[in-house]
């Protein structure tokens, strides 16, 4: 008994330092290979970043969020890419052009190598395509929707070759489209066009795994994407672009939390970061100087009142979505509670992108004005009278309760009528009931665009049955507009279509536009010459650092 | 001795059944519709929808959810992350680094809670004693996160004594920060405790044989004054580990572990029942398995206890 | 088992030597002073014994004389001269090398005085280390097996690994003896060492302390609240009160012609000495007067009442077959039968006292337990006036217990701290639901002056009361029933020698007056003699004998029964008049 006892005791203390062994030991594993990692393929001078584990296997037209987006667009070469300012420019391709707007000639240039040695050629494109916009790959491919354009696309049945792409030799290839869209090739630079090599298709959830690209940089092992804890990329020696690297590799760090990355970067253990807390977002200008970044995005904020919502169909609903878009200060809050990150909103696009404009007809009415917005409720009052609460619907996991309670607290002061928020849980459930369209309520939208188009922001949400057309708003003058805009082949003549499809969307207020986002974040001293693009990246490969 | 062992193991069992099926009921009960989510502001269209949908069981009535998940469990297949990964494999690489940091806090907690409550003990009443009430007091009311980030702040940012972060270097050098963070909002009770049974133990009648014996009064503390106040303090420290390992989430948070906490947290936001429901399970077992090293643990330590 | 120890000295020099030692504690209610200028001589090879009740300061001054007080005592004047040194002033380097080396002690109880996590074997080697008995580790262990022998253990070898709680009470002691004397001391304090143990061991334990102390020529001072113990064992008896000396001299003498009135009153209470007197049969049996105690006379006066009475009808208890089994759990999943009452038989006739008398494990606890209906019997008949307990339904059960009552053992735990007197005296009328409000105040007035209790004492609360005076209060409630049984189990034993006196006068008195019949259980052979009329002998769940105390103490038939005889201390004192 008493020897049984002594050798337990020494059991129960040898497996519970067994356990912290085995701890210690996988530890051991990861620390060498990070070790490894960071000294990258040549030399040392590796950017650090932030970032959140992708959602879904790093395949380009699966990705749909900015965890995995990042790495992606680090990875690959487009078409075309988009500078600083979202103008396009092209890339793989050496020209895209078009008679009509809707076939497209695409020429690429010859030279370019994915990093297992294989040639960039038009079949690695027109494979990809095909295969993302393929039904029977939907489950994966979560971007399909890009391809809907392309003629011979089917949402009913799974189409492995589209129509619409045809490849004519190792370089050159057609993309015929099944309406006229002038603004189409400017969407070429997103993720969902890379090109992708031939051993995908052998085994696509091998290369989810260890994608091989044709970018700027490169996942040279495997082993260097550490699961939920950081991803290192090395330069790829074999990138044929003009995009000149300035530095030796990118590594991503999938915080927890942005209070851990912005504690980072003030230690200057992380080297450029694209988001800063809410704790520090009053003290970061100060805490990093001219380090801070504080600039517009293609970020655009609102909210939706359903067409089918009591009281806002018709002249009722006109009069009250005026009402309630000039009851609201964005000015104040902005500056209050954004503490400056965010731009009150002048359209329904945003400043970033080309042929944004700020004085549009009908812009007024995002003007803060409160006396004629009670005096626009109470005509709308005497058509119906109001009763019941004007409520905006929310997520409260997105920290968007505070500026929901600003805004519905301005309505309420200056309408004289009770606004709240109405608080979903997470954002599952949020979404859950927009789609389902059970929400009975006004509900908060955003829209991050894709590429820097103005339609991008105008028709997938408010085109008749649109995809994103959460609302069900529906306008044939606005429809026409837009179906004009995009069969112009003058960019110009295009824009002006779209412009004044917005001034039909100021008169009905499908949504309440609110603000631009700003990107905010900083960098720390260790680097050098950080600029954000278009779409609130940094621009990785131009940092430099001692 | 083994018997004991044994029936305490078959005990865990039906608390490891009902314990996943609570977890997955809850799971299951939370509103929103984990699918939607993954595509943010957009809305996907139904066909990837359905395939999405069929692909992770979520079309079917939760019993069937249930039994199918259960079937994967007990053939060792723990299911996937929404993203693709192997459960078992995330967990393979979470686990250790809680149940390193865990054990790291704790080590130190316990080390705390001994020493000073020993010497609080010795020297009931005095400067030494009300010292370190005061001082526990603090670390106990003080909330971990501000504990956290002051730590944070000051050793890591302003002084530059540790890394403010741990990302993917788990070693011990790298963790200590964090693991001192816990253990200081840990250790009060157990110190107490300690010097508590310290007090009275030394008014003990084997402590005055001891004397009696002419033991000088640095051999009977350690020996026989220490000895004997150690078990209250073990427990105590050892319910702090279960409550550890099932993750110091917000520590976690603040300096970045990539431990368990953080990914269940993550997969509890997504909705994905199977992770969530795996993760707990493995924890459940671990809290299981802990206490009855401790109980074990007690055998050793006081032979009067026997586990017929 | 001596007489009279001739000290062997080699020199007209005391090993120790105190002088006007005063010590006291720091309480919560101020500063008690428990010594007060206390002075008398050890001689090397000498046994002196310390006799005192509780409180009387003489565990305080042995304790004190090497500074093994609690934290909160001190010693406040006075010296200790020991090998020429004054200990009370001596550095703390000094008192430790003093401790264990040149004094050992030996403390009282064996439950606590052994650290339990660590093994036997292990504590005896560090009082050898410590001391310097041994270079290394393997001498140490040799010394210590040597030391366990020498104490009488068996087996000493593989003892050395087992743990405190597997030895039985006597062999701890055993222990704690080898202990105290394993460095050879010149003087070993024993504090009450056998108060704990069964009757028979405390003999053999004695015994055998006798034997080593003498083969040594150690010095022994015993501290003891047995009159007879003291007197028996040791050839100096000081007599202690409330911090002073009241006497001190050769223990016979002392025994024989006492000179202080408290010294007096000591001997007139002690039950062996009581009991001596009866077996000689020279005391003149009569009622107590006032405040006077003489148990033996008082004890032979109730005799003659009761055996004058008329004991004819039925018998107030009795017993038949009696037999009880418990489970005990042994391994996972099996468990053994274990009989603690073997087939037991008795009767108890009215107005008389019946002692049942067994060492611990006898069996006679839970006798009384099942009397008492507090455990069901296994099989056999309980009757309590013809009544067969043991058949009867809740209801009936309510009813049968009001015809006996318990008194309990330990005076602090028998009490509700919860409750005044007065309510815990009510209660028994309350649940059987006595008359009215009135009634029952005056059936609790009646009582508390039949055991001699002011009437001021209903509304305090038991931590306000001695343990006499609670004692008194479970007597108190046991009889405000009016019951004609009352079982009394061990009710004297954790009393005071003069308390447990008056206690028992107090019931010798009730019985006469009252008419009550007495189940007595104890351990101790010698207030048997004092109290009971009939004795029953128990010995691991059978009786092993069985007749009239005077049958019993003069012509014992069994040989268990005469062990437990002889060993009485005082047993073969000759007394004065």
């Amino acid at each position: 008994m008493k020897i049984s006892k002594s050798v337990l005791g020494a059991a129960a203390v040898a497996s519970a330092s067994a356990l912290v062994l085995v701890g210690c030991s996988s530890n051991g594993a990861e620390t060498d290979s990070s070790a490894a990692a960071d000294g990258g393929s040549t030399g040392d001078a590796i950017i650090k970043t932030n970032g959140s584990e992708p959602q879904n296997p790093l395949i380009p037209v699966a990705t749909n969020e900015t965890g995995g987006g990042k790495i992606i667009d680090a990875l690959f070469a487009g078409l075309v890419y988009y500078d600083a300012t979202g103008a396009a420019h092209n890339e793989v391709a050496e020209s895209i052009e078009t008679e009509d707007s809707q076939t497209f000639t695409v020429k690429l240039k010859d030279g370019w190598t994915f990093t297992d040695g294989t040639p960039v050629q038009a079949h690695n494109f027109v494979d990809a395509w095909n295969w993302g916009a393929d039904l029977a790959n939907s489950e994966t491919a979560l971007n399909s929707y890009f391809f809907e354009q392309i003629d011979g696309f089917s949402w009913d049945e799974s189409v492995p070759e589209m129509s619409g792409l045809e490849v004519i030799d190792d370089l050159t290839f057609t993309i015929t489209l099944a309406a006229p869209n002038a603004e189409f090739p400017l969407s070429l630079g997103y993720s969902a066009f890379y090109p992708l090599p031939d051993s995908f298709f052998e085994d696509p959830d091998a290369f989810g795994a260890a994608p091989v690209g044709n970018g700027i940089y490169t996942l040279a092992d495997a082993a260097d994407w550490q699961h939920d804890v950081q991803i290192d990329l090395s330069i790829n020696d074999s990138y044929a672009g003009e995009r000149e690297v300035q530095n030796d590799g990118l590594s991503i760090i999938f915080y927890a939390s942005q209070d851990a990355a912005y504690a980072d970067l003030l230690a200057n253990n992380v080297d450029v970061i694209d988001g800063i807390p809410d704790s520090a977002m009053a003290s970061y200008e100060s805490d990093l100087g001219d380090r801070a970044v504080n600039q517009p995005a293609a970020i655009f904020q609102s909210f939706t009142i359903p067409q089918e919502l009591e009281h806002f169909s018709g002249e009722e609903g006109k009069l009250r979505r005026a009402a309630i878009s000039m009851a609201i200060n964005r000015e104040e809050i902005t500056d209050v509670i954004f503490q400056g990150t965010r731009t009150p909103a002048s359209d329904f696009t945003s400043p970033v992108i080309d042929g944004w404009s700020d004085s549009l007809a009908g812009a007024e009415v995002l003007e803060y004005n409160p006396e004629e917005a009670a005096k626009l409720w109470a005509e709308a009052d005497e058509i119906s009278p109001w009763e019941g609460t004007f409520e905006i619907g929310y997520n409260s996991d997105g920290g968007h309760q505070t500026w929901v309670e600003a805004v519905t607290n301005s309505i309420k002061n200056t309408l004289g009528i009770d606004a709240t928020g109405n608080a979903y849980a997470t954002f599952a459930d949020f979404r859950t009931d927009i789609t389902n369209r059970t929400i009975g309520t006004a509900f908060r939208t955003g829209w991050q665009a894709d590429y820097p188009s103005l339609e991008n922001f105008l028709g997938p949400i408010y085109y008749t049955g649109a995809g994103s057309n959460d609302g069900d708003y529906s306008s044939e003058a606005f429809d026409t507009l837009i179906d004009e805009g995009r069969t112009s082949l003058d960019p110009a003549e295009a824009a002006a279509k779209f412009q004044e499809a917005q001034e039909v969307l100021f008169e009905d207020l499908p949504a309440i536009p609110l603000w631009y986002s700003n990107v905010t974040g900083g960098y720390a001293e260790t680097v050098d010459n950080v600029q954000f693009d278009w779409h609130s990246v940094p621009l990785f490969y131009e940092i430099t650092k001692q | 001795m083994l018997m004991y062992v044994v029936r305490r193991l078959l005990q865990a069992v039906p608390v490891v059944i009902g314990t996943t099926f609570l977890i997955y009921f809850m799971v299951f009960a939370m509103p929103g519709d984990p699918i939607l989510a993954m595509f943010g502001d957009k809305t996907p269209n139904q066909a990837t929808y359905d395939a999405l949908a069929a692909q992770y069981h979520l079309d079917q009535p939760f019993l069937v959810q249930y039994g199918l998940y259960m079937k994967d469990l007990f053939s060792g297949n723990l299911g996937t992350t929404f993203s693709g990964q192997s459960v078992g494999e995330v967990l393979a690489r979470t686990f250790p680094v809680t149940l390193k940091l865990a054990a790291m806090a704790i080590a130190l907690e316990f080390s705390l809670a001994v020493i000073l409550g020993l010497f609080a003990g010795l020297r009931k009443g005095k400067l030494f004693d009300n010292v370190t009430l005061v001082i526990g007091l603090v670390m106990l009311s003080v909330p971990i996160f501000v504990l956290g980030f002051l730590a944070q702040y000051f050793v890591a940012i302003k002084w530059g004594w540790a890394s403010p972060t741990v990302g993917s270097d788990t070693s011990i050098a790298n963790m200590w920060l964090p693991a001192v963070v816990l253990a200081l909002s840990l250790f009060t009770t157990s110190m107490r405790l300690m010097r508590g049974t310290v007090i009275d133990t030394r008014s003990r009648d084997f402590v005055r044989t001891a004397y009696a014996k002419g033991l000088p009064g640095r051999r009977v503390i350690p020996v026989h004054v220490l000895r004997n106040s150690l078990i209250p303090v073990v427990t105590n420290s050892a319910a702090n580990f279960g409550v550890l390992m099932v993750g110091a989430t917000v520590t976690e948070g603040i300096f970045n572990v990539p431990g368990v906490g953080n990914t269940l947290y993550q997969a509890i936001i997504r909705g994905e029942g199977p992770t969530v429901v795996s993760f707990v399970t493995v924890m459940v077992l671990a809290y299981v398995v802990i206490n009855i090293l401790v109980d074990l643990l007690y055998a050793v330590l006081d032979p009067r206890i026997r586990y017929a | 088992m001596t007489q009279e120890t001739t000290p062997v000295t080699d020199s007209a020099e005391p090993l120790v030597s105190i002088k006007d030692l005063e010590i006291g504690f720091q309480t919560g209610n101020g500063f008690v002073q428990a010594v007060k200028g206390v002075s008398f001589d050890i001689f090397p090879g000498e046994t002196v014994a310390i006799v005192g009740e509780s409180g009387s300061g003489k565990s305080t001054t042995a304790t004190g004389i090497i500074d093994l007080l609690p934290s909160n005592g001190r010693i406040t004047g006075g010296q200790v001269m020991f090998g020429g040194k004054d200990l009370t002033k001596a550095s703390k380097q000094e008192i430790v090398r003093v401790r264990g080396r040149e004094i050992g002690y030996v403390p009282q109880d064996p439950m606590s005085n052994l650290n339990p996590v660590w093994s036997v074997g292990f504590q005896v080697r560090e009082a050898v280390l410590a001391n310097n008995m041994a270079k290394n580790k393997k001498d140490a262990d040799r010394r210590a097996i040597e030391v366990l022998q020498e104490a009488g253990l068996a087996d000493a070898e593989r003892r050395m690994k087992q743990f405190p709680h597997q030895f039985s009470g006597g062999m701890r002691q055993r222990v704690l003896i080898g202990i105290g004397l394993a460095a050879d001391p010149k003087l070993l304090i024993a504090d009450e060492p056998t108060s704990a143990l069964d009757v028979t061991v405390q003999r053999v334990i004695l015994d055998h302390l006798e034997s080593l102390t003498r083969e040594k020529n150690t010095a022994l001072l015993l501290i003891t609240h047995d009159l007879g113990l003291a007197a028996e064992r040791a050839s100096k008896v000081i007599v202690m009160y409330q911090g002073k000396i009241v006497e001190a001299g050769p223990s016979l003498e002392l025994l024989q012609n006492p000179q202080h009135p408290y010294t007096k009153r000591l001997i007139a209470a002690a039950p062996s000495l009581a009991s001596q007197r009866l077996k000689s049969s020279r005391v003149v049996a009569e009622a107590p007067q006032g405040d006077e105690i003489d148990l033996a006379a008082a004890s032979a006066h109730r005799h003659e009442v009761v055996e004058q009475a008329d004991h004819a009808g039925t018998p107030a208890i009795e017993v038949k077959d009696l037999t009880k089994v418990f489970s005990i759990r042994r391994g996972s999943f099996r468990s053994e039968p274990f009989t603690a009452v073997d087939k037991v038989n008795f009767q108890v006739p009215r107005g008389t006292t019946m002692a049942l008398v067994g060492e611990s494990g006898s069996g006679k606890s839970t006798v009384a337990k099942m009397v008492l209906g507090l455990e069901t019997a296994t099989e056999g008949e309980i009757l309590i006036g013809g009544k067969d307990a043991t058949a009867l339904n809740r209801e009936e059960m309510l009813a049968h217990r009001r015809r006996m009552q318990p008194v309990f053992q330990d005076p602090y735990g028998s009490l509700d701290p919860m409750r005044s007197i007065g309510s815990i005296i009510q209660e028994p009328l309350d649940v059987h639901k006595i008359g009215g409000r009135k009634e029952r105040e005056n059936r609790v007035n009646e009582v508390i002056d039949e055991v001699a209790l002011p009437r001021t004492v209903l509304s305090r609360y038991p931590n306000e009361l001695s343990g006499g005076q609670r004692q008194r209060i479970a007597i108190a409630r046991a009889l405000a029933l009016k019951p004609d049984v009352v079982i009394l189990d061990e009710a004297v034993s954790a009393l005071d020698v003069l308390v447990q006196a008056q206690i028992l006068q107090l019931l010798a008195d009730l019985q006469e007056e009252l008419g009550l019949t007495y189940l007595f259980i104890t351990h101790d052979l010698a207030v048997v003699r004092v109290v009971a009329d009939d004795v029953a002998v128990m010995e691991r769940g059978k009786i092993v004998e069985h007749g009239k105390v005077e049958d019993i103490f003069t012509n014992a038939q069994t040989e268990y029964t005469q062990k437990l005889l002889d060993a009485i201390p005082g047993a073969n004192i000759p007394l004065g008049a």
